[in-house]
């Protein structure tokens, strides 16, 4: 069983967690155009790599995001979306 | 319309396994507005197996729980012993539980004979949400040092007392259910408190009979904790 850290709840089995999807930067609703609004909400880039994700930990209902390589599906670290890295740049997509 | 329904009469309330109970040939006790299972025939053996393995239901006893940001200041001004970290449990005096489950939520166990008194309403101020917990949770106890083996095969989490420690909290998947644990020590005594949605209490109990049948593992009534006599 794949462990995955929540970071309110701790380790624990892979099975306890929802995928949410690739964390993109929301655009601002106003002033986006519809097609910039539809890439937010449903087109991934599915990169190789370093990605952030939102993931749900089902058992508490607590979303956080998680540094993943979709190359080697290791989980590099978990943060709760108020205490984002200061060594990850929040306004860009990590490639 | 039933004839027999007075209006604004208060209804006993009945456990989520009320059914299970009285096949089982559950010897009652009359608690406050509700019955109690006091043991199921063998008084001496269900004492026994409180320090091997047992299981009680505890789901007609109070529970309640606050939230928000102003949660901790309000059971701080109502005299209570909060815990200073998430993931863990503070004993009151009177042996009731005060839980941390986040943050910013709480869990109120009831667990001694004062206990057993019908909370007084809460009202949600402050910034503090009050969360009536009674009726969305069931409420099982299970004592014993076979425990942490029976977890083994239902949970996740490793709940050996080297590495779960007294007081420590886990909200996670017990038996596929998201449930709530703690572990409450009472006497040198292993016991863990469970508690998982109240929909499922009846497979979930099940579920537990099955997995302490492996290790001789048996229900038992409240008065083989000392909780009633």
């Amino acid at each position: 069983m794949k462990i995955l850290t929540c970071p309110v709840n701790g380790p624990r089995n892979i099975s306890e967690f929802i995928y949410g999807g690739e964390y993109h930067p929301q655009p601002d609703p106003k002033q986006s155009s519809d097609r910039e609004w539809a890439e937010y909400v449903f087109f991934h880039a599915n990169t190789r790599g370093r990605v952030i994700e939102w993931w749900c930990h089902s058992a508490t209902s607590v979303w956080f995001l998680a540094e993943r390589d979709t190359g080697t599906d290791q989980v590099v670290r978990t943060f709760v979306a108020g205490n984002w890295p200061k060594d990850l740049d929040q306004s860009e997509e990590l490639t | 319309m039933n004839s027999n329904v007075t209006r604004g009469a208060l209804i006993e309330r009945r456990s989520f396994i009320q059914h299970w109970h009285e096949q089982a040939g559950a010897c009652f006790s009359a608690g406050t507005n509700c019955q109690l299972v006091q043991h199921y025939g063998h008084p001496k053996e269900e004492s026994d197996a409180c320090s091997e393995l047992a299981l009680a239901d505890l789901s007609m006893i109070p529970r309640w729980g606050l939230k928000g940001r102003g949660a901790e200041a309000q059971l701080n001004s109502r005299g209570l012993r909060v815990p200073p970290n998430h993931g863990f449990a503070q004993s009151q005096d009177d042996t009731n539980l005060l839980c941390r489950l986040t943050p910013e939520e709480f869990l109120w166990l009831g667990i001694s004979e004062a206990g057993l008194q019908d909370p007084q309403t809460h009202e949600s101020v402050n910034n503090a949400w009050f969360l009536p917990r009674a009726d969305s949770h069931c409420w099982f106890l299970l004592s014993g040092r076979q425990t942490p083996h029976m977890f083994s095969r239902i949970c996740g989490i490793d709940m050996r007392p080297e590495r779960f420690e007294n007081t420590q909290v886990a909200l996670s998947s017990v038996a596929r259910l998201n449930a709530i644990v703690i572990r409450a020590d009472v006497g040198g005594q292993l016991r863990f408190h469970l508690l998982a949605d109240s929909s499922s209490a009846d497979y979930l109990w099940h579920c537990l009979l099955d997995t302490m049948s492996e290790f001789g593992g048996k229900p038992v009534g409240l008065s083989a904790y000392g909780m009633i006599r």
